[in-house]
């Protein structure tokens, strides 16, 4: 019998999407009702708020300023742009418990810039401003990369024909290039987004507390063992999934 | 009227050398050139995408070179028209005019230039659900409705098929000596250039090499590397028994190509048979006419006798045997029949 490449390659892919999949049906189909009732409690739910919020803060904070680093990187040549662009992806390749001893030693409130920081009220050490940071530091490239490939995607020659009916630099940004890229600026908010929530690493040595989410999963897995910490982790499971369909779902065939 | 001075542009390893072009009010000016010749370049470089390191662009008399797009004027419709997607085809006439005029007259003007261009029955349509000629029409009018100084088009008829693209070019023309603007057009295609341009840039690595009406081009042997050996002659068409007459000057061409109005005619030089003066040659040409050798020159593998009759002057290619069997010569009188389906025209509906 003759094997061709797309029956063969089908077995190999339905073993990829097994192995991601059953995870996570293990993960449902385990949950037990009493238990989520039992350990979802304030703690819980104050950590979800807290997490929630500390990566929205942060993936705002990198829209604001990745938006302006990102066009500037997409349509400007100068020497060492290649270098610049691989020292914005470098935070993918520092491994997060590292990410989170650098933030540390660089913006505590000793530290010169974090001196700087403190004196605005923006303290990192055992903050919600810490988690916000160490959420930031590490989903940036993700963030940024979206960004630049969504300014890339765009035909120069809608801009110039902008321009040249009239309009200002700024208004062809505004009427031009942000909505054209908005698919790109919600699939890098979504990805940030999801990288922050999931961070764990970087925040247990910048704020340990106050708990977000991600924390308290872990604590609760140390102290508690696996039955708690995944009754624990169900409603940040749906929360994700029902934000991360409904985003992607929205934004299919509008392309 | 538009002036392009001493102009120099470096971009790499390429550059634009010492350009000089000047487009007067109403003129259809066409930049013609291979591949890699600096068109686009050029034109990026009058609408101010490009700064250039020497020289000066003129508009009306007021020197632009330093100004930001935006405050020259003139408005630009690129290859393959970029409108802009995420809006309807009334916003996108709409853009420029909205940056200036009240939303009334806005309305009101662009239902005006929609009637012209015939595309009113679209403005409510999204760009990618129109067709190759539909984009043009709305790329134009978006383009026209800010009554520019002038309208400057990069290949707008290249990303469109063959048998669309003689239309196209009809309704370009039509438009124009409807409205009367000034246009700047980049093409590699001489036709097109032929068909189009009140004159012709002819623009190779970066320099424009002449600059000329058809007519003086078309004589001129440094043009043709540029126009290539083709008879081209522009003249008016009407139909006629079922074949179309082609009036250049005082001689009629019968044409086997459906056409009326302004046209083009094409003519390759081997489409051109010789005969002695005297005889009528017995043959089906349609087209037979006397006609006196200008000159006679050896262009290996063959000889190019130029001919004139009633002031048209035509090229043919002859053989070494037949220039001797027949006697050409200089100042000799022959007489010339031509097929009337080697009579090619632009625009037209093939035979």
């Amino acid at each position: 019998m003759r094997l061709n490449i797309f029956k063969a390659f089908s077995i190999f892919g339905a073993l990829l999407t097994l192995f991601l999949l059953i995870p996570m049906i293990s993960f449902i189909i385990g949950i037990d009702p009493g238990d989520v009732v039992k350990y979802v409690d304030d703690a819980v739910l104050n950590a979800l708020i807290i997490g929630m919020s500390a990566s929205l803060l942060s993936t705002l904070f990198l829209l604001i300023l990745g938006i302006p680093l990102s066009y500037f990187l997409a349509r400007r040549e100068f020497p060492g742009k290649e270098f610049l662009k691989a020292l914005i992806d470098l935070p993918l390749a520092i491994p997060h418990g590292v990410a989170g001893i650098m933030l540390l030693i660089a913006y505590n409130s000793r530290a010169p810039v974090g001196l700087l920081l403190s004196k605005v009220g923006l303290v990192i050490e055992d903050s919600f401003y810490g988690i916000v940071v160490a959420m930031a530091f590490v989903s940036a490239p993700i963030m940024i990369g979206s960004l630049i490939d969504g300014f890339n995607s765009i035909d120069l020659n809608l801009e110039y024909v902008a321009r040249s009916l009239g309009a200002s630099e700024w208004r062809t940004f505004i009427e031009v290039t942000l909505p054209l890229s908005l698919r790109f600026i919600i699939t890098g908010s979504l990805l940030s987004w999801g990288r922050g929530i999931s961070e764990v690493g970087a925040i247990l040595i910048v704020a340990y507390y106050p708990k977000s989410i991600n924390v308290l999963i872990m604590d609760r897995f140390w102290t508690h063992g696996l039955r708690a910490a995944s009754a624990t982790a169900f409603p940040l499971f749906l929360i994700s999934i029902a934000i991360f369909m409904m985003v992607r779902f929205s934004w299919r065939g509008r392309g | 009227m538009i002036e392009v001075r001493n102009l120099r542009v470096n971009l790499g390893d390429f550059s634009l050398e010492d350009i000089n072009l000047s487009v007067h009010d109403g003129e259809y000016l066409v930049v013609m050139g291979p591949t890699g010749a600096g068109k686009t370049l050029l034109l990026r470089t009058i609408l101010g995408f490009i700064e250039p390191s020497e020289g000066k662009i003129i508009i009306d008399g007021r020197d632009v070179t330093k100004l930001p797009p935006e405050m020259r004027g003139l408005s630009y419709v690129p290859q393959e028209y970029a409108l802009f997607p995420h809006m309807s085809v009334f916003d996108n006439i709409a853009f420029g005019l909205k940056l200036r005029k009240s939303s009334a007259e806005v309305r009101e003007r662009v239902k005006e230039i929609s009637e012209i261009l015939k595309i009113s029955h679209l403005l409510g349509r999204k760009p990618i659900n129109l067709s190759g000629g539909e984009r043009q029409r709305v790329a134009l009018a978006r383009a026209l409705i800010i009554e520019p100084k002038a309208v400057l088009m990069d290949e707008p008829l290249s990303a469109v098929h063959r048998s669309l693209r003689e239309e196209l070019q009809a309704f370009l023309k039509e438009i124009h000596s409807k409205l009367g603007f000034t246009a700047i057009h980049v093409t590699h295609d001489h036709l097109e250039a032929s068909y189009l341009g009140d004159r012709i840039a002819l623009i190779s690595g970066g320099k424009v090499v002449r600059i000329g009406r058809l007519e003086e081009l078309r004589d001129d042997p440094e043009a043709l590397d540029f126009m290539g050996p083709e008879n081209i002659l522009r003249g008016k068409a009407e139909r006629k028994e079922g074949f179309t007459v082609v009036r250049v000057n005082d001689i009629e061409f019968i044409s086997a190509y459906e056409s009326e109005g302004d046209v083009l005619v094409i003519l390759r030089p081997e489409d051109i048979f010789l005969h002695p003066l005297g005889e009528l040659p017995k043959i089906s040409a349609r087209n037979i006419i006397e006609a006196q050798v200008l000159t006679v020159k050896y262009r290996p593998p063959v000889y190019e006798v130029l001919l004139e009759s009633s002031g048209v002057k035509l090229r043919s290619f002859l053989t070494k045997q037949a220039l001797e069997e027949l006697d050409v010569r200089e100042g000799r009188r022959v007489l010339i029949s031509m097929k009337a389906s080697a009579l090619k025209i632009l625009p037209s509906v093939r035979p």
